[in-house]
C-alpha cells in the first residue's frame, strides 16, 4: 500500500526536486565572494611584534631602574635600602608590599601588565583571524557534504521506495543543496565578522590610545634613565682629578650610550606609529570585507613598522651581545 | 623632565669650566627632582594599569563574542553532517521496519 501511493506521488516528487534545485540554484548565484584571509593575517602579526616591541623596550626599562636603584643604594641611601624590604599585607599570604616601592618594581608590575595588555588585543586579532578563515566554510568539508547527502539521499530514497527522481537529478540536488548551505554559511560569516569589526571599533580605538600611552611613558622613563646616565659620564668626563685614560673609556661609554638611546628612541617612535594606526588598520579590515577592491594602507603600514621594530630590536640586541662578550675577554 | 635636564647640563658645565664648588649647590636639586620624576613615573605606570583593566575587561567580552561566532558556524556545519549521517542510516531502518511487517 505505501509502495503503490510512493508510486502515485513520482511525477510530484520529480517536480519538487526540479523546484529545489532551481531555488537552490539562484541561491548559489546570489551568493557572496569569500573572505581574503590574508589582511587578517597581516593585522594578527603586526599586534604580535607590537607586543614583542613593547615587552622588549620595558624590559630594558626595568633593568635599568634596577641598575640605577642597586647603584645608589649602594652609595648608602638608606631610605632606598628601607624600601627594599617587603612586608606581607594583612590576610594575604602571597602578598608582598612596600612603603616606598622602587621604581624597578613598578616597572616590573607595569611591564607584565602591558603584556597581558597587548595579549588580549592579539587573541582579540587571532579570533578575527578565525572567523574570516575560508577553512571555517571551505569548499572541501562541503564537496564531501555533498557526496555523503548524495549517497545517502538515493540509498533513501531507494529503500522508501520511490524509483524516480533519478539518480542525476539526485546529484544535482546534493551539490545545488550544499554549495546554497555553504553559501547561507558564507553570509553568516561575513556578516557576524562585519557585526564584529564594526561594534568594536571604539574598544580598538581605546587600546590603541593606551597602547600608545604605554610606550610614551616607556619613553619618559627611558629617557630619564639616560639622562642620569649620560650626565653621570659627563661628570666624569668634567672630574679634574681624572686621568686621561680615564676621560676617554668615559666619553666611549657616553658615545655608545647616546648610539644606543637614538635607536631606543627610534624602536619607541616607531612602536608608537603603530599604535597610532591599529585603530585605522581596524577599520580597513571591516571596509575591506565590504568592498575587497579597496586598499589597506594602513594594514600595509602597520606589517612594515612590525618589520622595522623587528630590525632595530636585531640591531640593538647584538649590540649589547657585542658589549657582553667583549666584557667577559 | 627637561628642567631637569637643564639642571644637569648647568652642573656638567659648571664642572667642565673648573666650578665644581657651584657645581656641588646645584647637585643636591637635581637629585631631588629626579626622585621626584621616578616618583611621578611610578605613579603614572599604576594609574595606567588602572585604566587598562577597564579596557582589557572591554576587549575580552568582545573575544568571547568573537568565539561564540566562530562556535556556531561549526555548529551548523556539525548538524548539516549530522543530518546526512542520519539519512543514510534511513535505509537501514525501512529494511529492518519491512522485514518486521513480513514477519507479521
Amino acid at each position: 500500500m505505501m509502495i503503490s501511493n510512493a508510486k502515485k506521488s513520482v511525477p510530484t516528487v520529480n517536480r519538487l526536486f526540479l523546484f529545489l534545485a532551481a531555488a537552490l540554484a539562484i541561491l548559489g548565484m546570489a551568493g557572496c565572494a569569500s573572505i581574503s584571509p590574508a589582511p587578517f593575517t597581516a593585522f594578527t602579526t603586526s599586534v604580535q611584534q607590537l607586543r614583542d616591541g613593547a615587552d622588549a623596550s620595558l624590559s630594558l626599562v626595568h633593568e635599568r631602574t634596577r641598575d640605577r636603584y642597586i647603584a645608589e643604594t649602594a652609595e648608602g641611601d638608606v631610605a632606598k635600602v628601607q624600601a627594599l624590604l617587603l612586608t606581607q599585607p594583612p590576610g594575604d599570604p602571597f602578598g608582598w608590599a612596600s612603603a616606598n616601592p622602587p621604581l624597578f618594581l613598578k616597572a616590573a608590575h607595569f611591564r607584565e601588565g602591558v603584556y597581558r595588555f597587548n595579549s588580549v588585543l592579539v587573541g582579540y586579532a587571532v579570533l578575527l583571524g578565525q572567523l574570516a578563515s575560508p577553512e571555517l566554510v571551505s569548499s572541501e568539508k562541503f564537496e564531501q557534504l555533498a557526496k555523503d547527502l548524495n549517497d545517502n539521499l538515493r540509498n533513501a530514497v531507494q529503500a522508501l521506495g520511490v524509483s524516480s527522481p533519478s539518480n542525476k537529478e539526485i546529484a544535482i540536488f546534493s551539490t545545488l543543496a550544499t554549495a546554497a548551505f555553504r553559501v547561507y554559511l558564507q553570509n553568516k560569516q561575513r556578516t557576524s565578522l562585519l557585526d564584529a569589526l564594526n561594534s568594536n571599533q571604539p574598544a580598538i580605538q581605546n587600546t590603541a590610545e593606551l597602547g600608545a600611552t604605554a610606550v610614551r611613558l616607556t619613553a619618559a622613563a627611558l629617557r630619564h634613565e639616560y639622562d642620569l646616565g649620560s650626565a653621570k659620564l659627563a661628570n666624569l668626563v668634567a672630574k679634574p682629578t681624572a686621568s686621561s685614560s680615564q676621560k676617554q673609556t668615559a666619553v666611549g661609554e657616553l658615545v655608545e650610550l647616546d648610539e644606543k638611546f637614538i635607536k631606543e628612541m627610534s624602536m619607541l617612535r616607531i612602536l608608537h606609529q603603530s599604535y597610532v594606526a591599529v585603530p585605522g588598520a581596524h577599520l580597513e579590515l571591516a571596509s575591506g570585507v565590504a568592498h575587497p577592491e579597496l586598499g589597506l594602507p594602513m594594514v600595509i603600514e602597520l606589517l612594515e613598522n612590525g618589520r622595522e621594530l623587528l630590525r632595530l630590536y636585531e640591531e640593538l640586541s647584538k649590540g649589547d651581545q657585542k658589549k657582553a662578550a667583549g666584557t667577559t675577554k | 623632565m627637561s628642567t631637569h635636564r637643564q639642571g644637569q647640563l648647568a652642573e656638567v658645565s659648571l664642572r667642565l669650566q673648573g666650578k665644581p664648588d657651584e657645581a656641588d649647590k646645584i647637585k643636591p636639586g637635581n637629585t631631588r627632582l629626579s626622585g621626584e620624576i621616578d616618583t611621578l613615573i611610578g605613579q603614572m605606570m599604576d594609574e595606567w594599569l588602572g585604566d587598562a583593566d577597564r579596557t582589557v575587561k572591554e576587549l575580552t567580552a568582545a573575544n568571547a563574542k568573537l568565539e561564540v561566532a566562530v562556535a556556531e558556524i561549526k555548529k551548523q556545519i556539525n548538524i548539516a553532517q549530522n543530518v546526512v549521517k542520519a539519512l543514510g542510516l534511513l535505509d537501514d531502518a525501512v529494511a529492518i521496519a519491512k522485514k518486521a511487517v513480513a514477519g507479521l
